[in-house]
């Protein structure tokens, strides 16, 4: 059973790389299927000869096991919400407010950034519902979308930030987050874990790294992909009669009421007055308020619904069930922690590889790996394999964490970011450098940071260990966007025509930054042990090779539809 | 006028052009369905045979809860936060997450694996909960269709005799176990 | 009390980068990014646990 699971692994990690480099030349969601389909008899066939017909029979069952329904029924309920409102004029309400806002002294400016922001201070267990709900809104700043108060430049920036901050506000929720899986574990430790040990450490480093991502998008993947948006601008000759129009925005009284049904919905949701209930029913109770109330049709909110990133999803966590069926995840821990016996990685190296592995291998929903994954890394702790003490392995976990709750970003198999590539009408891969740099090289360290200086005293105030150093956490994190930015900037000066010369350049840019990554998570893991921190960044060092490799050259820019 | 007749009237049964597709915003029309995407298609009835094959699967997922009388398992949203049981379940359950998917698709390794078959059903978990699933009903419920499945020689004997070597077999069921194992080491 | 600290500078700070991405470079433009970082930041520290 061994073999199998290290050859199931083999063929779903080869059959992606080849997707993603067109290689093999059919829609992810096929590829998937029959990934799926040949790990299952292949299974199959090793239970038969090894367990009998009957285990065999009961393969099927693992696999869809291994599908996750709460993020596909999100992502519906968020649709079916956002269909309802757009349906009923709501985002017109929302213009006239925001349009309102931009003359308190906060600003446009202000109020975009708090904008991007929302996702991580609704926090809802999938980031999914409210950037389906939102973006069209973000859309309807540019030219094509109707207010025309923003340039594509300006446009690609607020969409791209916005979506990374969504698909990471799934993390810090309380209610379902999927950082409640690490929080389930620490509380072997910590008793107070689970009312939310690893909240603070990613809304802080998920507000940090969405301002990266913007700086990301702006200086560097618009440099990359010039050409691989195809939002307007607005025509520099256009008539000024035309401008006022574009600009003047009014709605009708039921965009107002389907605006507050809406945002109670979202209230009731993150704060559930009325008891524990799912998520979805609360958003879905809320769009049924207002196909009622302001009158909207079923087709305008089943039109408001897509399928292909729902397939998409589905798709993969059959892929993940059968991986998990058949021993593949369990191959991948083996490996990951073999990885501490090569000298030059020890544990601190392992661990830093380990701590980016859902941004090497993204998948559609960040639940799937850490659901696999977690439980490993807390056998590294003292339950099990003592390589690290429970403090070192909140650290380790803090940063874990926020890097797996992104990782639905960048995942070209249905993740998040597509959500924002789409509407921001980018080539698919258009986000991938900016989403999956900031999680590795800004947020990951960031949260370990975070952690070790202001979270223990929180959930341990006795422990004479632990204190909160807010100074040490300003210069770290002044620090990390520094020397961030600073090579950001230089990268972006070099880049030229050359789309392999660029690739290569954003690479070195990867590795650099990878192995500092590493080398703080080491710091902050073991302190000043320069072993350690030599280890940790060329652990990181290999993660951001493992990174910066998949992050594609050039987009494509086929697309035949008839 | 007369174009467009034309064009319609070429147009194969069953096909989706883009103008077909729900326009959402001024220039931007959603593609519904993945088999649009036809760039990518050896053929066509490759990727619909996928998209078949991904609703039947979801359908399945959901449909067995139902059938099981397990629904609840449904509502989960895998997020874990039951494992902050920890030394509140008096018999040790770490991963009862687990345990809630194993029921929803009728896994009776995963089950047994991580200790379904230990559950005295006391509800501690279930404070737990974020969603204040009815945990110890699941559990039970699953407990009763596991021995079903026992006694109907669904269940492959190593499952059963792991979760015998592991402890993970409670005394309501420890008898019925014993005599299913040692009918099994007789033959 | 230092947690909500820690987020009002995050949040300032993120607010100014973000302005500056989205091409609203002037002083009046960043300091409004600030302000909304701010904002941003103190709502999501009253969120979390203390």
């Amino acid at each position: 059973m061994e073999y199998l699971g290290y050859i199931t692994l083999t063929i779903f990690v080869v059959t992606m790389v080849l997707t993603l480099f067109r290689k093999i030349n059919l829609p992810v969601q096929t590829v998937l299927v029959l990934v799926s389909i040949v790990s299952l008899i292949i299974g199959a066939v090793f239970r038969i000869v090894s367990e009998g017909l009957n285990s065999a029979i009961l393969l099927p069952n693992e696999m869809i096991g291994g599908i996750i329904l709460h993020p596909i029924t999100a992502l519906l309920g968020g649709l079916f919400l956002a269909g309802a409102l757009d349906a009923t004029q709501g985002f017109d309400a929302l213009k006239v407010i925001i349009d309102k806002l931009k003359k308190t002294p906060i600003g446009l400016t202000g109020t975009l950034v708090i904008l991007i922001n929302l996702p991580v201070i609704a926090s809802l267990p999938c980031g999914r519902i409210i950037a389906a709900a939102l973006l069209p809104l973000l859309f309807a700043f540019g030219y094509e979308g109707g207010m025309g108060i923003l340039t594509k430049t300006q446009l690609v920036v607020l969409i791209g930030a916005f979506t990374r901050n969504a698909m990471g506000s799934c993390g810090p929720s309380p209610i379902g987050g999927v950082g409640q899986i690490g929080e389930g574990f620490l509380g072997a430790f910590f008793p107070t874990a689970s009312e939310g040990i690893l909240r603070s450490p990613q809304a802080f480093s998920l507000i940090i790294g969405t301002a990266m991502t913007a700086l990301f998008l702006k200086i560097i993947s618009e440099k990359l992909y010039p050409d691989d948006v195809s939002l307007r601008d607005r025509p520099e000759n256009l008539p000024k009669q035309e401008q006022t129009k574009i600009s003047a925005v009014s709605s009708p009284f039921r965009g107002y009421l389907s605006l507050i049904i809406f945002v109670a919905s979202l209230l009731i949701a993150i704060f559930q007055p009325f008891g524990k209930m799912p998520v979805q029913t609360v958003i879905v109770a809320g769009a049924i308020l207002i196909i009622i109330l302001c009158r909207a049709s079923i087709q305008d909110l089943m039109n408001g619904i897509i399928l292909l990133p729902v397939t998409a999803m589905a798709s993969g966590f059959m892929a993940a069930g059968v991986l998990a069926a058949t021993g593949g995840f369990d191959a991948l821990g083996v490996i990951l922690k073999s990885l501490s016996t090569i000298q030059i990685l020890g544990v601190a190296g392992m661990l830093a590889i380990f701590v980016q592995m859902q941004t090497i291998l993204p998948l559609s929903c960040s639940r799937i790996l850490t659901a696999a994954l977690v439980p490993v890394l807390y056998l590294f702790g003292p339950a099990k394999f003592n390589m690290v003490t429970w403090p070192q392995l909140a650290i380790v976990m803090a940063a874990y964490i926020i890097n797996a709750t992104t990782s639905c970003g960048p995942s070209p198999l249905g993740g998040g970011g597509t959500m924002g590539e789409g509407q921001m009408r980018a080539e698919s891969g258009f986000i991938k450098g900016a989403y999956t740099y900031t999680a590795m090289a800004v947020m990951a360290p960031l949260a370990a940071i975070y952690m070790k200086f202001m979270n223990f005293t929180v959930f341990s105030p006795d422990n004479p260990e632990f204190s909160q150093n807010i100074l040490t956490i300003i210069i770290y994190t002044a620090v990390i966007i520094g020397v961030s930015a600073g090579m950001m900037a230089f990268v972006s000066r070099m880049a030229g025509e050359n789309s392999a010369y660029n690739w290569r350049l954003q690479l070195i840019y990867f590795l650099i930054s990878g192995g500092i990554a590493g080398a703080v998570l080491s710091l902050a893991v073991y302190e000043l042990k320069v072993l350690e921190i030599v280890q940790g960044f060329v652990g990181g060092l290999i993660a951001a090779f493992l990174i910066g490799v998949m992050v594609p050259k050039t987009l494509s820019v086929v697309r035949k539809t008839t | 006028m007369d174009k467009d007749k034309t064009n319609q009237e070429k147009k194969p049964i069953g096909a989706r052009w883009e103008e077909d597709q729900p326009l959402v915003m001024p220039g931007i029309r959603r593609f519904q369905f993945f088999t649009n995407v036809d760039d990518r298609a050896l053929t066509k009835n490759l990727n619909r045979l996928a998209m078949f094959g991904i609703a039947t699967v979801l359908a399945v997922d959901v449909g067995k809860a139902v059938v099981n009388k397990n629904p609840q398992t449904i509502y989960c949203y895998e997020c874990r936060a039951c494992y902050s049981t920890q030394d509140k379940c008096p018999v040790g359950i770490q991963y009862q997450a687990e345990l809630v998917v194993a029921a929803r698709v009728s896994d009776y390794d995963r089950f047994c694996r991580n200790g379904g078959l230990k559950c005295i059903r006391c509800g501690s978990c279930q404070s737990f909960c974020v969603q204040y699933l009815n945990l110890a009903q699941i559990f039970g419920t699953m407990q009763q269709q596991t021995m079903k499945a026992l006694r109907t020689g669904k269940i492959p004997e190593r499952i059963i005799r792991n979760a015998f070597r592991n402890g993970l077999i409670n005394r309501d069921f420890i008898d019925e176990v014993t005599e299913f194992l040692n009918k099994g080491d007789s033959v | 009390m230092l947690t909500i600290i820690s987020f009002l500078f995050a949040g300032a700070i993120s607010g100014v980068i973000i302005a500056y991405s989205m091409d609203m470079k002037t002083p009046r433009e960043l300091l409004q990014g600030a302000a909304g970082g701010l904002i941003a930041g103190l709502l999501m520290a009253l969120m979390l646990p203390r």
